[in-house]
């Protein structure tokens, strides 16, 4: 029988007849981590799931478009077996590159006003080509709304600049200090209003995501994390990680229905001291097959309705990615940027499903309101919450 | 005309997908769903969402709160709602301008290369003469004042009469042949043993003692000072801000948010126009000192006498990097000189040089051993 650790994923073939019938504890012979097994129902041992995850593939698959004549609901959530989503990505690169371009024409003649209408225009785009069990991902997002957005942040800048400077000539130049704890403040909050903004913009099946996390919860984690990660030189970093991952995921929302995150630093510990380690030894190239393992780690451990993500990133396809992108970049002087971001989201697409079935019928639509100055903000830090 | 789709239904209240039966009818769409029930979509209330592009779904929405969204897959349903719709075609997209949207991409690449050539060439050092001529010269020399007390820190200025003196009667002698302008001119040497001199905007021109001692002639100092007072009379410290605030907020306009990207394409920018900066000092610096009868052969043969010495390891002696010494530059310089027309005068012809170009010498000594 195969089994799979939780925790490292490291996985191996054992006789079935080894584990109690009832059930039992293995412990992973890699990291040590103790989880509960049980015998299969099946005793022909499945292939690895990851290498090909297509291979559990339910009877109640979603009838094609235009066979909807006679109209049956499918019988969501009844079966004990998952089924297999898989996400699809149609965009392609030389369409991107024609909304880009005229784009940038139009930001340069109204002087990079039309940026913001730009940024609608590629979001609505690539959403709209972005698949998952049979319905598109729209963006609803508009121009006004992110300019407006944009001129609020401006302004909260130039106001905190005005302070912090103003303080540090008229009383003590040391103020010019406050800069630093400003950034871990106004850092996690720009982030929560850029992921209140972009996931109440966003909807699937007809129904919106939102963001409901706290601008203080994620104040205290991300300047308490960051504290935890320099006191421990690093080690804490793992945990840190978790905890935002966690942060992120178990406050968004699909319609009213919570995301999960279930993982936990501890799983990511050892990997990290080891990553630490190679990636040194290697000059940074293995860097990629720990973050391809985080994200392998993340998505397992994500969470909806009654389905959860499945990841398939390996490191070298993502070191692959990566330096394809930059050869891209570099010997076209930038004009593949559209291709590379196609190439990108096409990469993380088919690396990532969705196991179970969704029940719809129970998922209602809950949009939540969010004003887009969080996300000016954060496009002035240049910084990107993006899960995805 | 197909009048009959298929195609799916979202009602915005629940997360169902509900495959539907579509006619398109002249009062509106009509919607059959699987309870039996049937909808009708007046065309002036929908709005299309998606289906603009190859590979997209044709979505339309209709009401706010809760917004309900009917979906078909194939593109052609659109041929048919724009010939029903009739007068509301207009709401609906029309595939057959997708081919037209290559001829904008043309077009716009074309505008784009043309604008963005036009501005560098003429918009940006254009727009930053305009900006600098209305900075007032007094910020300019607050702003260099600055640059100055950074560069010249206590105790490494040199005010051993023995040389100020004789610079600042140079100086002179240079800033009667200039014409009107309303900088007040003043000559720093700080005691440093790099090979460098530089205008800070607003009339304050650092020498280091360094440069100095190479000078073998008050001739060859004034070729210095001319060029240099040059960047200060044209501005060229003010236009290179402006220059490079520009070229960031173009390109930052032109990237979005590639910050990275930005400051590679400002610092290939401001290198070249300070180029072109440097070519005006050296013109215009050469009229000054004909126009003040002193010989040219000073400023040429100082040129000629560091691009020999320091010409192969640039990055060592500032003056070099900053001021590329490039043979064409001097063969430039001796073309120009050919037209003086007067004779010139001697600077100083009671003024043992040596003494000056070596009198902050005890100053350098005196830094080196408190540097060891």
């Amino acid at each position: 029988m195969y089994i799979q650790c939780p925790s490292c994923l490291f996985a191996d073939e054992i006789p079935e007849s080894k584990i109690p019938e009832k059930g039992g504890n293995a412990k992973c012979p890699k990291c040590g981590h103790k989880f509960p097994i049980k015998r299969h129902h099946n005793p022909t041992p499945s292939p690895d799931r990851f290498s090909e995850p297509t291979v559990i593939i339910t009877p109640e698959k979603q009838a094609p478009v235009h066979q909807a004549v006679k109209i049956s609901q499918p019988a969501a959530g009844k079966t004990s077996r998952a089924s297999v989503n898989k996400f699809s990505f149609h965009g392609s690169g030389g369409a991107l590159f024609g909304i880009q371009i005229v784009n940038i024409l139009l930001a340069i003649i109204t002087l990079g006003i039309y940026h913001f209408w730009g940024k609608v225009r590629v979001r609505k785009y690539l959403y709209s080509q972005t698949e998952l069990m049979g319905d598109r991902f729209a963006y609803h997002g508009a121009g006004k709304e992110l300019f407006i957005g944009w001129l609020k942040a401006m302004i909260f800048i130039i106001i905190g600049y005005a302070i912090i400077f103003g303080l540090s000539a008229l009383i003590h130049p040391l103020f010019t200090m406050l800069f630093y704890p400003a950034m871990l403040v106004v850092i996690p909050a720009a982030m929560v209003g850029a992921m209140r903004y972009r996931l109440s913009r966003t909807s699937w099946h007809g129904i919106r995501f939102s963001f409901r996390g706290a601008f203080k919860a994620a104040i205290s984690q991300y300047a308490g994390g960051l504290f935890l990660t320099a006191v421990t030189l690093g080690i804490y970093y793992p945990f840190f990680h978790a905890k935002m991952r966690h942060f992120w995921v178990s406050n968004s929302y699909f319609g009213n229905t919570q995301f999960q995150y279930d993982g936990n630093g501890r799983d990511l510990l050892g990997k990290f001291m080891l990553a630490g380690f190679l990636t040194i030894i290697t000059l940074g190239i293995y860097w990629f097959w720990y973050k391809a393992m985080v994200q392998r780690y993340d998505w397992q451990h994500t969470a909806f309705s009654s389905v959860r993500f499945q990841s398939t990133i390996t490191g070298g396809g993502l070191f692959g990615l990566t330096l394809v992108n930059l050869l891209l970049i570099v010997f076209t002087l930038g004009l593949a940027f559209p291709w590379v971001i196609v190439r990108s989201l096409r990469f993380q697409f088919e690396h990532l499903v969705l196991e179970g079935n969704v029940e719809f019928d129970k998922i209602k639509q809950d949009a939540q309101s969010a004003k887009a100055t969080g996300e000016g903000l954060a496009d002035f830090l240049n910084i990107d919450s993006g899960l995805v | 005309m197909q009048i009959h789709w298929q195609g799916h239904y979202l009602d915005g209240l629940t997360a169902v997908r509900q495959p539907v039966n579509i006619i398109l009818t002249p009062a509106g769409i009509q919607i059959a769903r699987s309870d039996g029930s049937i909808l009708l979509w007046p065309y002036h209330e929908i709005s299309q969402t998606q289906g603009y592009y190859a590979g997209e779904q044709v979505r339309l929405e209709r009401g706010v709160t809760p917004v309900e969204a009917l979906i078909v897959s194939d593109a052609a349903f659109l041929h048919s709602l724009r010939f029903m719709a009739s007068s509301s075609s207009g709401r609906f997209h029309n595939p057959v301008v997708r081919k037209r949207r290559y001829q904008w991409i043309a077009l716009a690449v074309i505008g784009i290369v043309a604008g963005l050539a036009a501005a560098y060439i003429w918009g940006i050092p254009a727009g930053a003469r305009i900006a600098a001529d209305h900075v007032p010269p007094t910020w300019e020399a607050k702003l260099g004042e600055a640059v100055v007390k950074q560069l010249a820190a206590d105790g490494s200025v040199c005010t051993e009469p023995l040389v100020q003196k004789p610079v600042d009667s140079i100086m002179e002698t240079l800033n009667s042949a200039a014409p009107q302008h309303p900088y007040k001119l003043h000559i720093t040497v700080v005691k440093d043993k790099t090979v460098n001199a530089f205008a800070a905007p607003g009339g304050n021109i650092v020498i280091f003692s360094g440069l100095l001692e190479q000078t073998k002639s008050a001739e060859e100092l004034a070729g210095v000072l001319a060029h240099e007072m040059q960047h200060v009379l044209q501005k060229h410290a003010t236009k290179g801000i402006f220059q490079n605030l520009s070229i960031t907020l173009l390109s930052a306009v032109i990237i979005g948010d590639l910050s990275v990207v930005g400051d590679v394409v400002r610092t290939m920018g401001s290198l070249n126009y300070s180029r072109s900066y440097e070519e005006e000092a050296d013109y215009k610096g050469m009229e000054l000192i004909m126009k003040a009868h002193i010989n040219p052969s000073g400023m040429i043969n100082f040129f000629e006498a560091l691009n020999k010495k320091y010409g192969n390891e640039p990055k060592l002696f500032r003056y070099i990097s900053t001021h590329p010494l490039t043979l064409d530059r001097i063969q430039r310089l001796k073309s120009q000189a050919k037209t003086a027309s007067t004779r010139p005068v001697l600077l100083l012809p009671a003024v043992s040089w040596p003494q000056v170009a070596q009198g902050c010498g005890a100053g350098y000594r005196q830094k080196t051993q408190r540097e060891e």
